[in-house]
């Protein structure tokens, strides 16, 4: 069930361009029903799974190398999979409404839908692999959504950007869990998840950690990755709802909670996680409040909770895991619904600059309302959930037993600087004096505002039964993060106690800087400056440099130059080989200068080769170098003959003959011949080159011939020749008998060979250019600076 | 089996190739009997394809056709499970590009039938190449395959392209099988013998440190064949030049040919020798697949960015025969390295046939391969559309392809025999390469492009992207006889210890 649960999405997802065709605006009405029917499907778990039992379902898919579709129901997975679905439908019904008029509408749909199935798929699996699958799905679908306003240049660069950065996260992140499975022994999680000691305890759990981690903060937007995420904010405001506030960006953090039992309780975990929750959440609540748009001043915030979920799953103690998981719960309501709320303001007021946005309450009452529930959930204001969420965090930095100090003066400045962002999305646009938008602002319709109403109204309702809520879903959660049965008792009030001092201090602070925002915005403004040495620029840099890299080495390579290219093999092949024959120390032996039997006639002829080979390289004309091309043939047929290869040497002599027919009758077609190399340094390379190649080849022959002859073919014809072909002359023997037919195949080829030739002598392809000028090709070719012009090559 | 039966798939291409040749002169340029050729080129890519599975369930252990030499028996040809996959691979893909070339080919050449019996003997030599066991063998096969390519590259005889494009081909080619010849007598000086099997049991009378340079040697015509980096220059240029249909064969027929030989000549010759073969091969390894994955990045036309793509891609397969080189000779471990390439190769088959023939359909109707050109494909064909996003999603290797699968071997292998550097070099250019391919499909789904007009695609095309979408789809999803299949080919390697 758990499977077609996940699967449905996927295949509802085909057929939503023709529900949007039959259904129109309803449509997102009618798509929502799937999402709701998984939310009630998933709600029947909550009763078992709080008692304590985890549901498995498993589906075998390939054995060989054990991926299995397995699917595990636990405290955790329930409570995403529920917010998933939940969210889900009020997001659909809300696109509705908000792309109501957009032409690409059912392309959205089909995305989304598929993007919800797939974040299902993340936080059900059981098996490592399945998991990265689902998670990749997520990347790919989201680099869709957001590039959905594909008519906006930052739409689409965020959305590769986007896919970038957790798409390399992720395949860190594949690389981990591999390794991971591998060390673990199972590619279960829920079997991993009882070998922690074997994980934490190998000699790879450092890399271990450093991968997975990759994947979680790239895909939860952690310092210093986090810089995507506000970006991604250039998608429709149903997706930032969805995608960057409520599941997608809290992929990352399922994943750390996860695997905690497994990766966790080191010190290393607690180190780098808390340090880099810390550090994320400080830095971006910092940016949330002097941003002036709406929709960046909730990316930083939400990069701030991320922040402190993160934090918070460092830490790790009970006490932690509680606080996140609360947290996990009341941000995704909040912070739903102050998107949505976002949007439909942008909707119906034209603008997102809250510098134009005052006095709406009037205008859009029921939208105001709603943002007002959600900002003082934001705010942790009592009885609000936002408030049993915020204490259990002063709870537990305050018992944080590396640096209790430091880390709970960060979460003081972080959760008061939420309290601002809260008042300046929730308070600013909607109270004060009415200012003129850019468009006449009336009130949403009923789509756009049932989700934050929905939202707004639970984040109250959860506070107000605290107790039933930590019950029945934060306590299995914090049972399945700490793999073992726990409780958890949750309670709006805590009686007097430093943290609700604590808590009031933070409000103040909240509010004092809300009031001043404008004023300590300009004293604050330099501090922007990581912005420009930030991340996104080491991103921009690495792009670039990436770019320039490929770029040089293209122009090294890739000249388009036949004479490079050869040059190339040449280095590569006498570089490699002389570095392994070095290593293997084959100079060593006495092979090189040894004593070699050379009479004084193949000395004549070896200085007859090397003269002509030189001749070639120096003569200008064409014919002479032919000619001298045939001079070294023939030298090394006769070296052939005088080492006893008469057979060999007839085929030289033959082979040797007609090619420099066939060159001299190709010359006469080609254009004036040309000096390719006139500069000195490429003849110093090409002499270079030229020495080398010969060289090696030259060791290579000393050191083979230094090698005791282990041919058993001269002995088998010597002893052969006679008895089986009674012949006495081994070599006519072999050449007519032992293999006749190879000289047959050899008269064959020459004779289809020479009427090629003498076809192709005659062939008139056209008449015209047939004397003077000679083929288009070839003279464009020639006429080129080098041997041959550079291939028309695009330039970025 | 006899030996005649066991080269039935050879013979059967081979008819078929003289046939659709002679018949294509006997015919004049009027007679429309011509437009058979084509389908007769299609049917003898079948029945070729039928004679490798009627042989396949009697091949089940490392089985010799044997041919004689000087007397003895020699072996020139192995026709095991190993050769009959890459046998299986080139018909495929021979019967892939045949279909995706008949509209190219009908605008661009007027000779209809030369081509397709081209191309089915490309196909043979391909099967002889990958079947070699011998040295000499081994370089008729190569070269056999080098000068059909050589041909079909520069067919298109009147642009200057492709003929530049051929001509490089050739004088690269040249060099590259002249170093290989080295290389060849080089190892036959030092063992004295070019069948594999014995080189491989004369290593007591033989220096190490000789085999090696001849392997180097050689490794520059396989790395030729198969576009390694640094022996790669060629391939954008001659990809480039040559028919589109012909770019996509050769992004796959001689990379699958130059890695069976490569493969062959590593597992049954060389294992033997003391040799440390995995700091080169890792070494070439990371080169390829970096060098390839930069220069694409840069590259606004399709057809050189998918050479540069193919050239990353061969760096991949690269890793699977460095994983394999560093196991231990007992280990047969599930995640072997072989198979871990032959999947790969299968995988890579389907999907870059398919991007291909996405783009000889755009070629066609535009005229162009520019990337530029492919704004706005969304609203002209959403099915091509998707069909290259599933493509791309594998040749990135995310899931759910068959990409993802083939990788998840590849690197499985490398960080199974704990070449962690390698593995990560593998998945950092997997990034690198997400930018690319996604920048094709920005400009496929997010750019507006400006010709709205939709897409025409004939029957043979629509078959060759629906193929091979569901191929890539799933070899993934169902990926289970696939894997087995890998696995049951790489069985060569068993045979061997």
């Amino acid at each position: 069930m758990v499977l077609e649960a996940v699967l449905s999405g996927f295949v509802l997802a085909l057929f939503a361009p023709w529900i949007y065709k039959v259904g129109r605006g309803a449509a997102g009405w009618i798509l929502a029903l799937l999402p709701i029917g998984i939310f009630i499907y998933f709600a029947t778990f909550v009763p078992p799974v709080a008692e304590g039992e985890t549901f498995v379902f498993a589906q075998t898919w390939v054995p060989s190398i054990d991926i299995s579709l397995s699917f595990n129901v636990d405290g955790l997975s329930l409570l995403f999979a529920m917010i998933i679905s939940g969210v889900g439908a009020l997001v659909i019904i809300y696109a509705g409404g908000y792309l109501a008029h957009d032409r690409d509408i059912n392309r959205f749909y089909v995305y989304i839908l598929m993007f919800m199935a797939s974040m299902l798929g993340v936080v059900l699996s059981d098996n490592v692999i399945t998991i990265f699958i689902f998670w990749e799905l997520t990347s790919i679908t989201s680099f869709m959504l957001i590039g959905y306003y594909h008519e906006k240049p930052e739409s689409r660069t965020a959305a590769l950007q986007a896919l970038l950065v957790t798409g390399a996260g992720g395949l860190a992140l594949m690389a981990g869990l591999v390794m991971m499975a591998l060390v673990g022994g199972s590619w279960e999680i829920s079997e991993l998840l009882n070998r922690g000691d074997v994980i934490t305890g190998s000699s790879l759990y450092v890399p271990i950690l450093i991968l997975v981690l990759a994947g979680a903060f790239t895909k939860s937007a952690q310092f210093p990755f986090h810089f995507w995420l506000p970006n991604a904010m250039a998608a429709p405001t149903p997706v930032s709802t969805y995608l960057h506030s409520a599941t997608m960006v809290k992929a990352g953090i399922y994943l750390m909670a996860r695997f905690s039992p497994a990766l966790g309780g080191t010190q290393t975990w607690t180190v780098v996680v808390t340090s880099f929750g810390a550090v994320t959440m400080l830095l971006a609540a910092h940016m949330a409040w002097q941003k002036k748009d709406l929709k960046q001043i909730l990316a930083y915030s939400t990069v701030s909770a991320l922040g402190i979920l993160t934090m918070l799953l460092g830490v790790g103690t009970h006490a932690a895991l509680e606080a996140a998981l609360v947290f996990l719960v009341v941000h995704s309501m909040y912070k739903g619904g102050l998107f949505m709320v976002a949007g439909a303001v942008d909707h119906e007021a034209g603008t997102r600059d809250i510098a134009l946005l005052s006095g709406l309450r009037k205008a859009m009452p029921i939208t105001g309302a709603a943002a007002v529930l959600a900002g003082l959930s934001m705010s942790g204001i009592p009885p609000f959930f936002g408030f049993v969420g915020k204490e259990l965090i002063y709870e537990s930095t305050t018992e944080f037993d590396m640096s209790a100090i430091l880390l709970t003066v960060f979460a003081f400045l972080t959760n008061g600087l939420t309290i601002t962002a809260a008042l300046l999305v929730a308070h600013k646009p909607f109270f004060g004096s009415k200012l003129s938008a850019p468009k006449h602002p009336h009130e949403a319709p009923l789509t756009m505002w049932l989700g934050p109403v929905t939202l707004g109204t639970l984040g109250l309702l959860f506070g107000l039964l605290a107790g039933w809520v930590g019950e029945f879903l934060i306590a299995p959660a914090v049972s399945a993060v700490q793999h073992h049965q726990t409780e958890v008792h949750l309670a709006l009030w805590h009686g007097f106690s430093m943290i609700l001092l604590l808590s009031l201090v933070t409000i103040a602070f909240g509010v004092l800087v809300y009031w001043k925002h404008e004023v300590l915005g300009r004293w604050f403004a330099p501090s922007n400056v990581i912005s420009k040495w930030g991340p996104e620029q080491w991103y921009f840099w690495s792009l670039d440099g990436m770019l320039g890299f490929g770029r040089w080495q293209t122009r090294l390579l890739q000249s388009g130059y036949l004479r490079n290219y050869l040059l190339i093999i040449i280095f590569s092949t006498v570089g490699l080989g002389l570095y392994t024959l070095s290593k293997y120390n084959v100079f060593s032996q006495n092979t090189i200068f040894r004593p070699i039997d050379v009479t004084s006639y193949e000395f004549m002829f070896m200085a007859l080769i090397v003269a002509s080979a030189f001749v070639v390289t120096q003569v200008r004309s064409r014919l002479a170098a032919v000619a001298a091309l045939g001079v070294v043939g023939y030298g090394v047929a006769i070296i052939f003959v005088l080492d006893g290869a008469p057979d060999l040497a007839m085929t030289q002599f033959s082979i040797e003959t007609l090619s420099v027919i066939l060159l001299v009758l190709v010359l006469y077609r080609l254009p004036r011949f040309i000096q390719f190399s006139r500069s000195r340094p490429k003849k110093i390379t090409e002499i270079t080159a030229a020495l080398a190649g010969g060289g090696f080849m030259a060791l290579l022959v000393l050191l083979v011939t230094a090698l005791p002859a282990q041919s058993r073919l001269a002995p088998y014809f010597a002893e052969n020749s006679y008895k089986l072909a009674h012949g006495h002359n081994v070599v006519n023997v072999i050449l007519v008998d032992f293999r006749g037919f190879d000289t047959m195949g050899e008269i064959t080829v020459l004779g289809i060979a020479a009427v090629g030739v003498f076809g192709l002598l005659k062939l008139r392809l056209d008449k015209t250019r047939q004397t003077d000028t000679p083929p288009d090709v070839l003279t464009t070719q020639h006429q080129s600076a080098d041997v041959f012009p550079v291939m028309e090559r695009e330039q970025s | 089996m006899d030996a005649l039966r066991l080269l039935t798939p050879e013979i059967t291409i081979t008819i078929f190739a003289f046939a659709i040749i002679s018949l294509d002169i006997a015919w004049n340029d009027e007679n429309k009997s011509r437009r058979i050729l084509p389908w007769l080129a299609f049917a003898g890519g079948l029945a070729t394809l039928l004679m490798i599975f009627y042989i396949w369930p009697h091949v089940d252990q490392y089985n010799y056709t044997a041919a004689t030499d000087a007397g003895r028996e020699v072996p020139m040809l192995a026709v095991d499970r190993m050769s009959l996959f890459f046998k299986m691979i080139a018909v495929l893909t021979v019967i892939l590009v045949g279909l995706s070339a008949g509209e190219y080919v009908e605008k661009h050449t007027p000779f209809r039938g030369e081509f397709y019996g081209l191309m089915l003997l490309a196909g043979l030599s391909i099967m002889l190449l990958v079947s070699s066991t011998n040295l000499i063998m081994i370089y008729l096969a190569l070269e056999f395959l080098s000068i059909t390519s050589y041909i079909l590259t520069g067919f298109l005889r009147r642009d200057a392209r492709s003929i530049e494009a051929a001509l490089k081909y050739f004088l690269y080619g040249a060099l590259a099988s002249g170093v290989m010849l080295y290389g060849f007598s080089l190892l036959y000086g030092a063992t004295g013998s070019v069948d594999l099997a014995t080189i491989a049991g004369s290593l007591e009378t033989t220096q190490a440190g000789l085999v090696v340079a001849a392997v180097i040697l050689m490794l520059a015509g396989f790395g030729f064949k198969i576009a390694l980096v640094p022996f790669h220059q060629w391939s954008p240029d001659a990809y480039e030049g040559a028919p589109t249909p012909i770019t996509a064969f050769l992004s796959v027929g001689p990379k699958a040919a130059g890695l069976a030989v490569l493969i062959r000549v590593m597992v049954v010759a060389l294992p033997a020798f003391d040799v440390n073969w995995t700091p080169i091969l890792s070494l070439v390894a990371i080169f390829t697949m970096s060098v390839g994955n930069l220069v694409a990045l840069w590259q606004t036309n399709m057809k050189r960015m998918l050479a540069y793509s193919s050239i990353a891609q061969a760096g991949y397969m690269l890793v699977g025969l460095a994983a394999w080189s560093a196991a231990p000779p007992s280990a047969v471990a599930y995640l072997g390295g072989v198979d871990a390439i032959m999947l790969f190769l299968l995988a890579y088959m389907f999907t870059n046939l398919g991007v291909f023939a996405i783009a000889i359909i755009l070629e066609n109707q535009m005229g162009t391969s520019e990337i530029a050109d492919y704004a706005g494909l969304i609203r002209r064909s959403p099915y091509l559309s998707v069909a290259l996003l599933i493509f791309f999603l594998s040749l990135v290797g995310i899931p759910p392809t068959s990409g993802f699968i083939g990788k998840l071997f590849v690197f499985g292998a490398a960080v199974n025999q704990g070449l962690y550097v390698l593995a990560l070099f593998g998945v950092f250019n997997s990034v690198i390469s997400v930018a690319y391919y996604f920048g094709v499909l920005r400009n496929v789904f997010f750019e507006k492009g400006s010709d709205e007009s939709p897409i025409r695609v004939g029957v043979a095309m629509n078959t060759v992207v629906t193929i091979t979408v569901v191929m890539t789809l799933l070899i993934a999803l169902y990926g289970q006889p696939f894997i087995q299949l890998a696995a049951d080919s790489a069985q060569i390697l068993a045979a061997n210890f």
